[in-house]
């Protein structure tokens, strides 16, 4: 081996000389325990929206208005995302379900925080159009 | 692991770890998250297989090697990432001189000072101890553009420390 690899994989360990700013062992257990808790969620969140979308749709859609209906447009877009859930590979580590959850979760679905004045046709159309999109990420990470 | 078990063991790895990916990405915010993230998913694994001292070393290295060059590349996402450094490797053979004498911090400095992608290559083969091979698959390019780039990052190190 020449000179200089010699010389410096011998003092390699001299060479590790930058140290994290400090309160990095708070910040990383803190992370690390929000990294646990998402790596819980998932599947709760999911089949509990799905579960929500599934009452409300029980309660509120109704046969004939079935394919504009934004309840009905929630509940195929849930349906869907418990497809890409149910594609996970068994081995896939946390990271593949907290990329899907990330792209799919809604903190207050769309179809309840549209504005009562726009008629059920406009909603479906901006619903359709918003969860295609979500949809198309989440395909392109699950073919990943 | 317990809490307990997690602080031992990131206190002994963290700062071979954190310094891995400060010498890829030279920026301590992003160094700092690439290393949780290392340790996040060493203590996540789905592969519960115990390691040994030297396997969990290499693991976390990989790991985190493959991660501060997935950031790079992010950051470079628009550049010539590598490709645009390739010479011939014959261009750049350069006469040994004597590290007699030599500091640790003045290999480190003039390393410090090469430019990318020289700097990333020299890190990888001579602190990480990484091949050619491995290098290659963690950045996608071919074993003898990396060997031109080790040469001709080497000849510019003897360079400045020759100085």
């Amino acid at each position: 081996m020449k000179e200089l690899e010699q010389y410096i994989r011998s003092h390699a360990g001299e060479f590790d000389v930058m140290e994290p700013a400090p309160g990095h062992e708070d910040r990383f257990l803190s992370r690390l325990e929000e990294a646990q808790k998402a790596a819980r969620r998932p599947w709760r969140v999911v089949w509990s929206a799905a579960a929500v979308a599934a009452a409300i749709s029980a309660l509120f859609i109704v046969e004939g208005h079935r394919r504009n209906s934004p309840e009905a447009i929630y509940m195929a877009y849930m349906d869907q995302v418990s497809r890409l859930y149910a594609d996970c590979p068994v081995d896939a580590g946390e990271d593949w379900d907290q990329s899907l959850a990330a792209l799919t979760e809604e903190t207050s679905p769309l179809f309840l925080q549209l504005p009562e004045e726009l008629s059920q046709r406009q909603k479906a159309h901006i619903l359709k159009e918003h969860y295609a999109s979500l949809l198309e990420g989440a395909k392109q990470l699950v073919n990943q | 692991m317990t809490r307990q078990e997690i602080t031992a063991f990131y206190q002994q790895h963290h700062r071979r770890v954190y310094n891995t990916a400060w010498r890829i990405l030279r920026n301590s915010d992003d160094a700092e998250e690439v290393m949780q993230d290392t340790f996040i998913k060493y203590i996540g694994r789905k592969d519960g297989t115990p390691l040994t001292e030297e396997q969990t070393a290499a693991w976390l290295s990989r790991t985190c090697i493959r991660a501060s060059i997935d950031r790079l590349r992010e950051r470079k996402r628009r550049a010539d990432f590598l490709e645009l450094y390739a010479v011939d490797e014959s261009e750049v053979e350069q006469p040994e001189v004597p590290l007699e004498g030599w500091e640790v911090s003045t290999v480190l400095k003039a390393l410090e000072q090469l430019e990318e992608p020289y700097r990333l290559v020299l890190n990888l083969v001579l602190l990480e101890g990484l091949d050619y091979e491995e290098i290659s698959a963690f950045t996608g390019k071919k074993e003898t553009t990396l060997r031109s780039i080790y040469s001709r990052g080497r000849a510019q190190l003897i360079k400045r420390l020759g100085k």
